[in-house]
Order: C-alpha cells, then sequence, then structure tokens
C-alpha cells in the first residue's frame, strides 16, 4: 500500500517516534496560524520552522500539487499529511556497526524502492553482532548478524 | 366704714398675737428637745466607759486563769512524762530478763541440732566416696577387660580405613586434575574464539557491513518479518 503523500522530502526528520511527535505538533501549530488566524501560509511556515525543515514541508506540499496560496486546498491537506505521518510504520533495526549517513539512506531507500513507502528507522547497535543485524516489525523480529550465523555453523 | 376698718384692725393685732405664741411655743420645745438629748449622750458616755472598764477587767482576769492552766497543764505533762518513763524501764527490764533466759535453752538446743547435723553429713560424705570409689574401680575393670580382648581387631579396622582413605585421595586427585585440564582447554577455546571474532570484526570493511545490512532486510522481507 502506497503512502498518499509521498514523504520523502520530509525523511530526514522521521528518524524516530519522537520525531514524528514533533512533527506533527508542528504542523498542528502551523494549522492554527494560517486556518484560524488567517495568516499567510508561506510566511507562517518559514517563520515557525527550520530553514531546512520548512523546505521540506513546503517541497512535499509542492509535490503533492498544492498551491500556498490557495488556503481551500491547502486544509485538507495539512489533515492528509498529519494522516500519513502518524502512520508512518517503525522498523526496529539493531546493527552491529553505528551506521553512516549513506548507509541510513540507502536503508530508507531500500524500503521506498521495496515497498513504496518512507519508514522511521528506529534503530540502536550492539557491536556483539559482529556484522548485519536483528530486524524486528509490528512484534515479530529475527537475527541475521553474523555472530548468529558463526553459531549456527558450530551447532 | 370706720368700724369695719377697726374690727379688721383687731382681727389682724388677734392673728399677729397668736403666730407669736405659737412661735414661742415651738422654740420652747426645740430647747427642750436639744436639752434632753444633751442628757441622753452623757448618759451613753457614762454607760459605755462602764462597759470598757469591765471588760478590760474581764480581759485581764482571762489572761491571768489561762496562765494559770498553762502552768498547771505543763505540772501534769511532767508528772505523766516521770511515770510512763518509770513504767517503760520496768517493761524493759522483764523483757530483758525474759530474753536472756530463752536465748540460754535456744542456744543449747542449736548446738545440739548442729551437732547432730554434722554427724550425719560425715556419715552421708563417707558413703558417697566409697560408692564413687567402687564405681570407679569397676569401670575401669572393665574398660581395661575390653581393650586388651579388641587391641587385634582395632588393628584390622585401622589399616581397612587406611586404604580406603587413600583409594578415596587418588580418586579425588585424578578428577582435580580433569577438571583442571577441561576447563584450561575451555578457557583456550574461548580464548581463540574471542580473538577470532575481534580479528573478524576489524577485518570486515564498510561496504560489506552495508552489504550485510541491507542482506538482513532481504532475508526479513523474505521470511516476512517485514510486513509492511
Amino acid at each position: 500500500m502506497k503512502q498518499t503523500i509521498d514523504l520523502t522530502p520530509l525523511q530526514n526528520f522521521l528518524n524516530s517516534k519522537s520525531d514524528i511527535n514533533e512533527l506533527l505538533v508542528k504542523i498542528e501549530s502551523l494549522s492554527e496560524k494560517i486556518f484560524k488566524n488567517g495568516l499567510e501560509p508561506k510566511t507562517v511556515i518559514e517563520q515557525n520552522t527550520g530553514y531546512e525543515e520548512g523546505k521540506a514541508i513546503l517541497k512535499t506540499a509542492e509535490n503533492s500539487g498544492i498551491n500556498l496560496n490557495d488556503v481551500v486546498s491547502l486544509e485538507p491537506f495539512f489533515q492528509e499529511l498529519q494522516k500519513t505521518i502518524s502512520e508512518t510504520p517503525v522498523v526496529h533495526l539493531i546493527l552491529a556497526i553505528d551506521p553512516s549517513i549513506e548507509t541510513v539512506k540507502s536503508i530508507h531507500e531500500w524500503f521506498i524502492n521495496n515497498y513504496g513507502k518512507l519508514v522511521v528507522l528506529d534503530l540502536s547497535i550492539d557491536e556483539s553482532l559482529i556484522a548485519g543485524g536483528i530486524v524486528s516489525f509490528g512484534g515479530r523480529a529475527n537475527d541475521y548478524s553474523l555472530k548468529s550465523k558463526l553459531e549456527e555453523v558450530q551447532l | 366704714m370706720i368700724e369695719t376698718n377697726t374690727l379688721l384692725s383687731l382681727i389682724a393685732i388677734i392673728i399677729l398675737i397668736c403666730a407669736t405664741i405659737f412661735i414661742y411655743i415651738i422654740l420652747k420645745r426645740e430647747e427642750k428637745y436639744i436639752h434632753s438629748k444633751d442628757q441622753d449622750k452623757s448618759t451613753y458616755d457614762s454607760v459605755l466607759s462602764d462597759a470598757k472598764d469591765h471588760a478590760k477587767s474581764l480581759l485581764s482576769d482571762t489572761g491571768k486563769a489561762a496562765a494559770n492552766l498553762l502552768n498547771d497543764s505543763r505540772k501534769t505533762n511532767e508528772q505523766i512524762e516521770i511515770q510512763t518513763d518509770k513504767i517503760l524501764q520496768s517493761i524493759a527490764e522483764k523483757q530483758i530478763h525474759n530474753m536472756k533466759s530463752a536465748t540460754s535453752g535456744f542456744e543449747k538446743d542449736y548446738e545440739s541440732e548442729l551437732q547432730k547435723t554434722k554427724q550425719e553429713m560425715y556419715q552421708t560424705m563417707q558413703k558417697m566416696i566409697q560408692d564413687i570409689q567402687n564405681n570407679y574401680q569397676k569401670s575401669l575393670e572393665e574398660f581395661t577387660s575390653e581393650l586388651s580382648s579388641g587391641s587385634a581387631k582395632t588393628q584390622e579396622i585401622i589399616e581397612k580405613k587406611r586404604k580406603e582413605l587413600m583409594n578415596q585421595v587418588e580418586k579425588d586427585v585424578e578428577e582435580y586434575r580433569k577438571s583442571q585440564l577441561d576447563k584450561i582447554d575451555s578457557q583456550t577455546s574461548a580464548l581463540v574464539k574471542k580473538v577470532y571474532l575481534e580479528v573478524l570484526k576489524k577485518s570486515i570493511p564498510d561496504t560489506l557491513h552495508h552489504e550485510l545490512i541491507v542482506k538482513s532486510l532481504e532475508d526479513a522481507k523474505k521470511d516476512e518479518i517485514l510486513k509492511l
């Protein structure tokens, strides 16, 4: 199932569950300023978010074909964006090394290529795994580390 | 007209005379009342003076009587004390006399009882010592008898026990040696494994790490761990 809004521009701001919650609170605050106080959308976004974050939100809207001056179409977009973000799947990975930014990017890409959606990566490190990692999602988990492979060979 | 005036004058004179007489009478009575008051006052003073003198005399008499009474009372007390002392002294003398006679009797009885008890105790102790000596002698004889008959058996038991202990010691030494060798073996194996893993960990390049992470994800997809 594809995500209704492409969250790829927001990828760097969705690295953990707390990131998701923070972004949802921020979008709620932006909606209030734009739709209740009647302020200009672009200015509100630029003034109330960080530079990169603001750019990512604007790019996400642009990718979805939203005209920022059209408040009527902007309101359902914000609602849909909140829904899509809150439904973003969280994948837990325990890795043997602290992954580089490139490795994290390629993991995100792997999920987009294989599942067509952005996921939140909940990463932790356990050096005893030697290489590879433990993958866990929705209450199911399996150990694909080199350590477990060596232990299997020994048995 | 003239008669009328004369009559009125006459009436006025009569009224004036009457008023004068009336005032005179009142003044006389007042004077008499004041006089009688003065007489009463002097009578009261005289009575009060008499009463005062009488009271003084009474107080003086009472004081004297009280002093006499106190004096008499003191004398009576002294007499009572003297009499009481005499009586107490007499009682004490009698008591002392009785005590002396009673004590003398008790002392004799006590000495006699003490002598009797000493004698009984001595006899009992003599008997106890005799019994102990007899028992001790008997036990010693029994023990000596048992010892001489059992010495051969004892030698056998000691030899058997010695052999058992030797076997046990040899067995324990063997087990200890084996357990120590096993321990060394397992420690060596763990050390080799640890070194091997450390070397392996350091020798894996980042690209291979990256590939193995992606391979983990692909395997997880294949195993349906990732059901997104």
